[in-house]
This record gives structure tokens, C-alpha cells and sequence, in this order.
């Protein structure tokens, strides 16, 4: 469903007979007569939404051009403090579906409310058809524990998070949640091991590619068990945790494990295993059903 | 293959022989360009398959502007294809780059019609090229110089001013 767009009808009485918008300042205004879709192809060379997002306030014509951007990829790479005001732009955006959402605040940026992100995982929820892309920075060990909600996103294909934040999962108890969901990467962060077992073994039945980096369990369970039927690929490095990591994907062919932690795999399709440390102990790392169609070592 | 009536040929400094077609803007002059250059329009591309006599018809692009797109046409297609990584591979980059930059010193009213007209005969590089020259033209402005480059007129009431600032709040200063 679309948000609401603010400016739904002129409200001005004078100004009916501008049907086309407006933008036609003495007919010097060549760059507007540009049809919506050309101006979106402008506006997605600006990196940074948040210039696109400038052209919202030129006039009515742009700030519908704006509204219906089908990408919005908001690097602040070079003005991060701009971030920490964010207006509630997923309002002002009223385009049915956006096919890609990017945030991207580096390391060193001022502190990022993680309040201020949450409007944004809705509209993901709401609008998204593609891929999320969500960096934000590392502020402090307290902020590490501020919990990220990612509400149920039906069409969503791609998810790259690096959060230095908890990610929680909203599960709703009837099933479903990420149906579409084939590649996601989680990059620092705390998460349940429990609410991540059960999101990856029941909510994305597509689900291909994951990759896990740099991951604390916040429950201090002793294992993290990742079950899929359609898991591919899988990686794990700088899992945060001691205890042993198990693996049961039937359809899995390529695996980078992290070494550090206990291994259980249960793999037959494996074909590919990618082991890239001194360290193998069988008693801890353990092979269960794989290696019979094991290409490469 | 069909060959179109429009296509003849010239002979190139090569000794070759290149094939050509004659292209006719909507205010009928006639442009007699090698094939393979007219070939980056996926528009005239398709022209050419179907065939057809009196040169390739674009009705919607004038003299001026066709011939600005055919300079582009021209230079990257005649752009042999070196090894990548080679030195003349990396010259040949930055001498195309060097050109495009010269191409985009125009005028807005030109830089728009070369959009309008990249976008109908689908010339990828070329509608790629003025679009971010657009871009770079709009990026780290504030929305007055924005107005004031392109001839924008802020058509807002003073009320929706009020609520856009309210919403866009400590950003756009």
C-alpha cells in the first residue's frame, strides 16, 4: 500500500488549469518538461537519496518526481550528521513498490537513534520488491543492545544488514513473514539464536545465500542450529560465541564455516567446502552426512 | 539478413570498406554515418533490420541535435577494442572520457534536448552520460540555486512551505 502523499491535490483554488504541474517559470524551465521517467534516471545518478530528496521542495511537479522514485539509496558517506535529523521521508514517498532500499552511515558518524531507522524497516515491510540494505555505525557496547524490529517484508529478495545494533525478528505466530526472502547477509549484530533458528527453519522457504559474520547470540544459548530445506550457500566467520554451530541443509552445496566454534554439519549435497584455518579437530568439527559428493576441498 | 535500401558504404582510411546509413531528422537533413556508429541507437538498429528506402527517418530529433548524438555515435564506436589492462586500452578510456566532457559543455536547453533524444533512439551511453551531467549539475545545491539554474518556479503555498520544512527539518540547509 502506498503512503499517503501529502500534497494529494492542489490546494490552491487559483491554480486549476495547471493540470501538468507547474515548473513552467517562464517557459525557461526546460529540465522539468522531462518526462517522470527520464528525471528518475537523473535523480538515481545523485548516490545519495538524501540530494535526491532536495528536489522534493523545488515544486509540486518535482516533489511528485521525487515521491515516486523506484530506488532510494541514501549514502552518507560525506554528510553523515544530515542523518541524525532524518524527517519522516517514508511518508513523503509514495511510490506502490521501491525495488531497492539502501542506508549507509559509516563508521564514525555521530549516534544514529536506532528509533529513527524503525520508520524505515516499515516502509520496507510495506513497499519493498527487492533488496534492503541497511549500514549503520558502531557508536558504543550500549547501543549494541538497542533492538532493530524487522517486521514481516513479503516481497522482499535481499537483505544486507550491518547493524552494530540486536536484530529482532517480528514473527507473526501464524506463519509466513519472508516468503520471497533468497540472500541475506547479517554483518554485526546481536541476535536471538532461538528467534533466528526459527526465522531461518520455517519463514523464509526461498531462501538460498546466508551469510553470517561477526554475530553475538544475546541469549547465550550454547547452539545455534541453522535448518533450511533451500539454504545453497552458507558462511559464518567472527561468530561471537563459543559453543558449537550446527548445519542441517539438505540442499547445500557450498560451505565457509567459522572454525572457532563447534561444528555439526549434516550436508549431503555438499560439493564444495571452503575451511579456511590450521584448525580442524574431528571431535569438534563434525561432518555428519557430507563429503560423499565433495568436489572441492 | 535484409539489407535496407538506406545502406551504402564508404571506404575508410584503411583501405576497408564500411558500411553506412543515412539517417534524416525531423527537419530533413540527411546524415550519412557508418553502420556500426548508427548501431548504438537500438532505435536505428532496429531500422536498419526492417529495412526501408531514402535513409532511416527520426522524426522526433532535429539537425542540431542528431548531429551532436552522431558525434558521440562516432567517436565511441570507432573505439577499437584493445587487450583490457594494456596501456592504449587505459589511453583510449581517458581520451573517451576527455571527449564525452568536451560533448556535455552545451547549453541546458541542448543538454535537455540530448536527453529527450538519447532516451528515443536508445542510446544507453549517451542517456547515462547527460543524465548524470544533470546530476552533478543538482548535487551539494540548495533547492534555491536549484530553482534558480533550472527556471524553477516554487509553485508551493506558503502553508505547504511551512509543513515541508517542518518535515524536512535541520536537512536541507
Amino acid at each position: 500500500t502506498a503512503g499517503a502523499d501529502p500534497f494529494p491535490k492542489p490546494m490552491r483554488g487559483t491554480d486549476q488549469g495547471d493540470v501538468g504541474g507547474c515548473c513552467r517559470g517562464g517557459g525557461a524551465d526546460r529540465i522539468s518538461s522531462l518526462s517522470d521517467d527520464l528525471l528518475h534516471i537523473i535523480l538515481l545518478h545523485l548516490t545519495n537519496a538524501a540530494e535526491a530528496a532536495r528536489t522534493s521542495i523545488l515544486c509540486r511537479r518535482w516533489r511528485r518526481v521525487w515521491a515516486y522514485l523506484p530506488e532510494l539509496s541514501f549514502c552518507y558517506q560525506n554528510e553523515p550528521r544530515t542523518f541524525a535529523s532524518t524527517p519522516p521521508w517514508p511518508r513523503a514517498h509514495s511510490a506502490a513498490t521501491v525495488t531497492r532500499l539502501e542506508i549507509t552511515i559509516p563508521d564514525g558518524s555521530p549516534g544514529i537513534p536506532t528509533d529513527s531507522v524503525s520508520p524505515w524497516l516499515r516502509f520496507a515491510s510495506e513497499r519493498l520488491t527487492g533488496e534492503l540494505s541497511l549500514s549503520l555505525p558502531y557508536n558504543s557496547a550500549e547501543q549494541e543492545e538497542e533492538e532493530l524490529l524487522l517486521p514481516p517484508c513479503e516481497r522482499l529478495t535481499a537483505i544486507r544488514f550491518d547493524l552494530n545494533r540486536t536484530l529482532r525478528f517480528q514473527l507473526p505466530p501464524t506463519g509466513g513473514a519472508f516468503p520471497a526472502l533468497a540472500t541475506h547477509k547479517i554483518t554485526n549484530a546481536r541476535v536471538d539464536g532461538r528467534e533466528l533458528e526459527r526465522f531461518l527453519s520455517t519463514r523464509c522457504p526461498r531462501l538460498e545465500e546466508l551469510v553470517l559474520e561477526w554475530i553475538t547470540l544475546r541469549d547465550g544459548a550454547p547452539v545455534l542450529s541453522i535448518r533450511s530445506d533451500s539454504l545453497r550457500r552458507l558462511e559464518t566467520s567472527g561468530m561471537g560465541f563459543e559453543g558449537q554451530l550446527q548445519v542441517a541443509a539438505p540442499q547445500l552445496r557450498w560451505l565457509c564455516p567459522e572454525s572457532l566454534c563447534g561444528l555439526h554439519v549434516a550436508a549431503p549435497n555438499l560439493s564444495e567446502l571452503l575451511w579456511e584455518s590450521p584448525n580442524y579437530d574431528p571431535t569438534r568439527h563434525r561432518f555428519a552426512e557430507a563429503g560423499r559428493h565433495l568436489l572441492r576441498l | 539478413m535484409a539489407a535496407a535500401d538506406s545502406c551504402d558504404g564508404i571506404s575508410t582510411s584503411g583501405g576497408g570498406w564500411e558500411k553506412t546509413v543515412t539517417l534524416v531528422s525531423s527537419d530533413d537533413a540527411r546524415f550519412e554515418v557508418r553502420e556500426a556508429a548508427a548501431s548504438l541507437s537500438q532505435t536505428v538498429r532496429r531500422m536498419i533490420r526492417a529495412g526501408g528506402d531514402g535513409g532511416i527517418p527520426l522524426p522526433k530529433v532535429d539537425a542540431r541535435t542528431l548531429s551532436t548524438v552522431l558525434e558521440y555515435c562516432n567517436k565511441h564506436a570507432a573505439v577499437p577494442a584493445p587487450a583490457p589492462e594494456s596501456s592504449s586500452a587505459e589511453a583510449a578510456a581517458v581520451d573517451l572520457e576527455w571527449f564525452d566532457k568536451e560533448l556535455m559543455h552545451v547549453d541546458l536547453a541542448t543538454l535537455c534536448s540530448l536527453i529527450r533524444a538519447a532516451d528515443y533512439l536508445e542510446v544507453a551511453g549517451l542517456l547515462d552520460l547527460t543524465c548524470k551531467t544533470v546530476a552533478d549539475m543538482i548535487k551539494s545545491k540548495t533547492a534555491e540555486e536549484i530553482r534558480q539554474m533550472f527556471g524553477i518556479q516554487n509553485d508551493f503555498t506558503p502553508e505547504e512551505e511551512e509543513q515541508l520544512s517542518r518535515e524536512n527539518a535541520g536537512v536541507f540547509e
